[in-house]
Order: structure tokens, then C-alpha cells, then sequence
């Protein structure tokens, strides 16, 4: 499946959630640079009170946004609802995002991650999502946290998603000190200090795994060439 | 929890990871955030570690989101006020602070240069002045140190007794003058005109301005046949340029022959 950014730029390239693979292109550098720079130019706009370059932002980054939401609240009208806050928020505040600190995605995710955790935490649904840490709690939790292995997605499967692929196996080849708590605290909005209670680590511990997580989530190839370079 | 005061470097990058996971409290998030305001290089760890945080969540299984959901967000944003035209803060280049710095040296330089032009301007009026003083005083020199020089004492006529003056007279030059102390003082824009007199003639001299103690001098022209002119003598005549004939009594006066 194509980006839907290749329906405006008619380039035959895959980008955002698509690109990828073990050594891109210079040809997709080039996309990523040109993608970059229309992201920033559509941001430019929305300043200027375009909606029409909202709806464009809208229609690029939206899925990624949405699946994210749904991903960490289990609850669609809650996503659509972080998914609406988020797309407001770059209407009404457009300087908030600052395309020299990176690209327009990350930034709307994070901005959406950020919603979906104070819904969490808010409407108390991680008691529906926390594993109890009774018997082989770290085993249990494991099991039900995080990304599916990228032999059971079938998306995956597809071959499409060759940077979901590199980010999922990194994540999978992470130690398991360092994936529970990014896990945990990712994908379930879970606290550093429930994080550290749950696991019976002490906090300390708990900030620097989850500092050595990022870190070695960063060393993937395909993420510091094509998503985080700047 | 580290005390703000007390944010090092190195518990700004552990807890920077737990800020861009969105699991550190809203307080340790703004500590962190204050960190990297006034840290470059501690800002681009941050920066780092929500780029990742993100690449996380692109990681999810992709769903498509409902349709109808695109129609609400896009009618939530038109029934939003529309952000204020050019409201993006701008990205200042190295380029346009140069400029702008360049901009505003050179208007400081305009003010300087406009300021010293003023100077020169004022300093050319002294030297104007002083160079006029010297020339009347080079004149009075050579009326002083002439070989036909003739001092005549003023009387006065109108005036107080206290008045007196003093004309001097060189034919040779046709240049002459005239001093006065205590002179009556004259309405403004008046002056005392100076006349040659023989019989029914009046010719005018020159003018003098007294100052506010009525003391003053002037050069005025002596004509050629001075012989033939039966005194001098002073009236109160509007200035600059005087009247063609006296107007007012004589004020102060003496006689040539």
C-alpha cells in the first residue's frame, strides 16, 4: 500500500509509514528531504489559516495517528477523539511544531501519545490494560505488551512495511530489562514510578533502562537514516 | 526526584527518556523542558528520544480510521477561528540578523553622521562669527592707526546725561566709528541710525545696536568730503536697514567743525 502522500507529490516512492528497507536509496533520501520540506511548507500554511493544507496534513498522517490512539486505548471513540485534538492542535498552536527540531509525523505522534496517556490516565482504563504482577508477571506482561512478532503481523507479512519490520525486531532484540519498561510505559501510559513498582526495579533503574532502550532503538539503521535524520 | 537548582546534564538525559515516553510526571516535565531551553545539547538528546519514542508508535499495526472521522475533524477546524495570518514565528537566519544588525549600524552611522553634520554646521557659524569680529576689529585697528584720524566726543541731546560716545573718523579709509555707553534703550526691532549733516542733508552712516546696558559700536562710512558736513548725530529708527531720513529727535550728537 502507498503512502497516501504519493497521491499529491506524484512520486513513486514509499514514505512515511513505508519507507524503509536495510539501505535506501539516494532517490529516497531525496523523497524524504522533498516530503519533509512539503510537510513544512503545508505547516507554513496552516499558520496562514489554510484549512485546505490541514486537510492535506490530515489525509498524509492521519492513519499513523489514529492506529497509534487505537493502539494504546483500545477504544475507538477515544482515538477518534485524541485523533481530532491532535489535528486541532497543529491548527490552532501551527508554531508549536518546529520543522528544524524534525519531521511533522513524529511530532503529531507524540503529540497524540501524549493525549491517549492523560485519556489513560484520566478515565482510569489502564486498570483495564495492566497486567498484575503476580507469579511470572514479567513473562505475562511481556506476552500481552508491545508489537506483534513480525511472523504473526500480517501486514508485516505483506512485505510492506519494511521500517515496522526493522523497528519491530529491534524492539524484540531489545534486552528484556530495557523493552519491558519502554513497553510499559509506551504502549500502556503507565508511570516511570508504576513502571518501577510493577517491576520491583528502583526508579533510578527504571530511568536509566528506559534512557539504554531509546538509546539502542535509535542505532537502528533504518530509523536514523530515514525517520529521525534532520 | 532530582531538585530543580540541581538538574545535572546527566539526570536531564534519564529523565528526558521517561519525558518523551510520557511517563514522568507534568512537574518533571517541565523541569526537563526548562533544562532544554537553556541547554543545546541536552535539547537535542530530548529531541532524540521523542523522535524514537515516536518511531514506537509508527511501529503499531496500521488501522484506517473511520471516514466519517476525517469529516469531523476537518468541520472542527472551520468552526475554529482561523490562526491569525503570519502568526508562524519566524525562522531568523544568520543571514537576516547579519542584515538586520547591518540595518541597524547603518542607521546609527545616518544618526551619527547627521549629528556631526549638524556640528560642522554649528562650528562653521562660530568660525563665521569669529571671522567677522577679526575683520571689524582689523578695521578698527586701521581707523585707530590712521594719520588723519579725527575723535570727536558725542553729546547728548535727548539722552541721559549719563550717555556718551566717542566717533572716529579717517577720510583716508572712508571708514570711521562710533561707540556709545548708556544709551537710552529702543523698542525691539530698533535701532540707532547714524547721520552726516550739513545744512538741509541727511546721509546715512550706518546703524548701531546697543546692547541691554545701552552700550555698543558700529563701523560706519565716512564720506569723502567730510570737511563739508556740520556734525554727526544719532536717532532711534526702526531696523534693520534704518529710515531713508530721521524720523525721531536727535539723541546724541557733536559737531565736525
Amino acid at each position: 500500500m502507498g503512502h497516501p502522500l504519493a497521491i499529491y507529490t506524484g512520486r513513486a516512492v514509499e514514505l512515511g509509514l513505508t519507507f524503509g528497507g536495510s539501505e535506501p536509496k539516494a532517490s529516497t533520501r531525496r523523497a524524504i528531504d522533498a516530503s519533509r520540506d512539503d510537510d513544512a511548507v503545508l505547516v507554513d500554511a496552516v499558520a496562514r489559516g489554510d484549512a485546505r493544507a490541514l486537510e492535506l496534513i490530515y489525509d498524509r498522517h492521519s492513519r499513523g495517528v489514529y492506529s497509534l490512539s487505537l493502539r494504546l486505548l483500545s477504544d475507538s471513540t477515544a482515538a477518534e477523539e485524541v485523533v481530532q485534538e491532535t489535528f486541532l492542535k497543529l491548527w490552532r498552536h501551527p508554531n508549536a511544531y518546529q520543522p528544524a527540531r524534525g519531521r511533522l509525523l513524529p511530532w503529531l505522534l507524540g503529540v497524540a501519545h501524549h493525549h491517549a496517556v492523560d485519556l489513560l490516565r484520566r478515565r482510569q482504563l489502564e486498570q483495564r490494560h495492566r497486567a498484575t504482577p503476580n507469579g511470572d508477571a514479567t513473562s505475562d506482561a511481556l506476552d500481552t505488551l508491545g508489537l506483534p512478532s513480525p511472523d504473526d503481523d500480517p501486514q508485516i507479512h505483506a512485505g510492506a512495511f519494511d521500517q515496522r519490520v526493522a523497528i519491530t525486531r529491534a524492539m524484540a532484540n531489545l534486552p528484556i530489562e530495557q523493552r519491558l519498561p519502554l513497553e510499559l510505559a509506551y504502549y500502556r501510559g503507565m508511570t516511570q514510578f508504576e513502571v518501577a513498582a510493577l517491576l520491583g526495579v528502583p526508579l533510578g533503574t527504571i530511568k536509566t533502562r528506559m534512557r539504554l532502550g531509546l538509546q539502542q532503538l535509535r542505532r537502528v539503521p533504518e530509523l536514523s537514516v530515514v525517520w529521525g535524520e534532520r | 526526584m532530582s531538585d530543580r537548582a540541581t538538574l545535572s546534564c546527566e539526570e536531564f538525559v534519564d529523565l528526558a527518556a521517561a519525558v518523551a515516553l510520557d511517563a514522568a510526571d507534568d512537574d518533571d516535565a517541565r523541569r526537563v523542558e526548562d533544562h532544554a531551553r537553556t541547554c543545546r545539547r541536552c535539547r537535542a538528546w530530548l529531541d532524540e528520544f521523542r523522535t524514537t519514542a515516536a518511531a514506537m508508535g509508527a511501529a503499531v499495526p496500521l488501522v484506517e480510521p473511520p471516514a466519517s472521522l476525517r469529516a469531523r475533524v476537518l468541520e472542527s477546524v472551520r468552526q475554529e477561528p482561523r490562526p491569525l495570518p503570519f502568526a508562524r514565528r519566524p525562522r531568523f537566519s544568520l543571514a537576516w540578523l547579519a542584515a538586520a544588525a547591518s540595518f541597524i549600524i547603518a542607521i546609527g552611522a545616518l544618526a551619527w553622521v547627521a549629528m556631526l553634520q549638524v556640528e560642522i554646521s554649528n562650528l562653521q557659524n562660530s568660525i563665521q562669527v569669529a571671522s567677522d569680529r577679526a575683520a571689524r576689529f582689523d578695521r578698527v585697528v586701521n581707523v585707530l592707526a590712521s594719520d588723519k584720524l579725527s575723535v570727536k566726543p558725542l553729546q547728548p541731546a535727548v539722552a541721559p546725561p549719563s550717555s556718551s560716545g566717542y566717533v572716529f573718523l579717517d577720510p583716508n579709509s572712508g571708514t570711521g566709528m562710533l561707540m556709545c555707553h548708556d544709551l537710552p534703550p529702543v523698542e525691539q526691532g530698533h535701532a540707532y541710525q547714524v547721520w552726516f549733516v550739513r545744512g538741509n542733508d541727511r546721509i546715512s552712516a550706518g546703524m548701531l545696536w546697543p546692547d541691554r546696558s545701552g552700550d555698543g559700536y558700529t563701523m560706519i562710512q565716512v564720506p569723502a568730503d567730510l570737511q563739508s558736513f556740520d556734525s554727526i548725530g544719532l536717532t532711534d529708527e526702526p531696523g534693520p536697514t534704518g529710515s531713508p531720513w530721521p524720523t525721531t529727535a536727535r539723541v546724541m550728537g557733536a559737531p565736525l567743525r
